[in-house]
């Protein structure tokens, strides 16, 4: 034993033990906990009264009408989901195999659609000020176009999405992809994250940045005084768009590079951690969409103040019920006078025979 | 309104998740100098087909401690072998035990 011992000793320096990857939740469980919160309630009332505005004021006119519900859709799907993606994250996994497969399809399905047609909307805007004079004609076909080109966005979402479900399955409470074959774990295990950094971010992008660079071209030129507002529309709605998924796809591509390979355990870490924050960045674009690009139209906000005064007027109609009330009291009222006056009047017949 | 009520539920859900975790645990690494079979009592396997990305086998130590190897190398196959042939041995003096009490 002490032979044995002294060998442990001798290697001190040459010890690879198995490294605890998720060694942070412990600290960072609370204040993700406010963070998701914050981003299940926004993302909840933000993305539910874009679809009420749609579907009971505004009919979807243009083709970013069309893109904006399915974006609103999208987001508010996964912030339905939020709530137990957060769960599989910091704890075990007690709704199974299905319920594995269905939350990381979810905001899987999340990622690709809300930043393809985020994509989609950079490109109408492009075509309408850009292209202003040549898609005067085309215009009144956009619309059609618009639902086309949504059904294939949600399809393509979907294909690329089936690999993150396919593989997904629980396992002694873990939400994990299993295989069956080394050789197929190696490429999914690639496949998955590059495209999710390729199509949930690397397109996206660079279709922003054609079309968005063009559109402020345009608008700079041009001799109006909205202009400037425009432009720092468009520049917010890029870099918000930039803030929020650049980190993550960073992080995601430094893990992905990794894989397969040796590396130390506190790289790995810190790597993991790093993944963890930025996606939590990642999650809260689904609840600034809303923000950024149904309620900066000025149309849309004439369109949200009239609910307001629709809630208002249902106030005004309690109100009214309360002076029906008082109308029912005051004729009471009357009709107790006029009974006095036949009493009076009766009254009179006495003095007359006095 | 519903809106607000919504959202405080998810709110308590939300907080009714927050139970400890197990940490996920993987080899990262291989140690580069062998062990010998006596310094060993035990080993698991770490696959690449779940939620670890390198194959391993991870060998446990007399001193309580465990010890990532590469499994593609001989000296690790060779301590795979040692260690059951320890459990085979101890098979048979735990029958010849059994044996000689009855």
């Amino acid at each position: 034993m002490d032979n044995e011992t002294n060998m442990d000793l001798e290697y001190s320096d040459d010890y690879a033990e198995p490294c605890p990857l998720m060694w942070y939740r412990d600290h960072e469980v609370t204040v993700q906990t406010y963070v998701y919160s914050l981003i299940c309630a926004l993302g909840l009332v933000g993305n539910v009264l874009v679809l009420l505005t749609y579907a009971f004021y505004k009919k979807a006119k243009s083709m970013t009408d069309v893109y904006l519900v399915n974006v609103a859709l999208a987001d508010l799907l996964f912030v339905v989901a939020l709530p137990l993606i957060i769960h599989n994250e910091r704890s075990r996994w007690s709704m199974g195999t299905w319920a594995c497969k269905l939350l990381r399809g979810a905001y899987s399905m999340n990622v690709y659609t809300s930043t393809l047609l985020l994509a989609c909307i950079s490109g109408d805007r492009y075509i309408a000020i850009v292209q202003a004079r040549r898609s005067l004609r085309t215009r009144s076909q956009a619309k059609a176009y618009s639902r086309i080109i949504c059904l294939a966005i949600w399809f393509l979402a979907f294909v690329l999405s089936l690999p993150t479900v396919i593989y997904h399955q629980e396992k002694n409470q873990e939400c994990i992809t299993i295989f069956s074959e080394m050789e197929t774990a190696r490429l999914v295990k690639i496949l998955i994250p590059s495209m999710q950094m390729v199509f949930g971010f690397l397109v996206p992008l660079m279709v922003m940045v054609f079309c968005y660079s063009w559109t402020m071209v345009t608008l700079l030129k041009a001799q109006n005084f909205q202009k400037h507002k425009a432009v720092r529309v468009v520049l917010a709605v890029f870099f918000v768009f930039v803030l929020c998924h650049l980190p993550y796809n960073v992080a995601l591509l430094v893990y992905t590079s990794k894989l397969f390979v040796e590396r130390s355990c506190g790289e790995e870490q810190v790597t993991l951690m790093t993944l963890s924050v930025s996606r939590t960045a990642a999650y809260l674009h689904c609840c600034l969409n809303p923000i950024l690009y149904a309620f900066i139209g000025v149309k849309f906000r004439s369109h949200f103040c009239q609910i307001l005064r629709d809630l208002r007027c249902l106030g005004k109609r309690y109100i009214y019920s309360g002076r029906s009330s008082q109308q029912t009291s005051d004729l009471y009222v009357s009709a107790t006078k006029t009974v006095a006056e036949q009493n009076g009047i009766n009254d009179n017949p006495s003095s007359f025979t006095l | 309104m519903g809106n607000i009520k919504i959202c405080t539920l998810y709110f308590i859900v939300l907080l009714s998740f927050l139970v400890e975790t197990e940490s996920a645990i993987c080899c990262l690494r291989y140690v580069k100098n062998p062990r010998r079979c006596g310094f060993l009592k035990g080993y698991d396997i770490q696959i690449m087909t779940e939620g670890c990305d390198l194959p391993a086998i991870i060998f446990h130590t007399v001193t309580g401690r465990s010890i990532c190897a590469n499994p593609s190398q001989n000296w690790t196959q060779e301590r795979v072998l040692c260690l059951k042939k320890k459990a085979e041995t101890m098979k048979t003096k735990t029958m010849s035990m059994f044996t000689t009490l009855s």
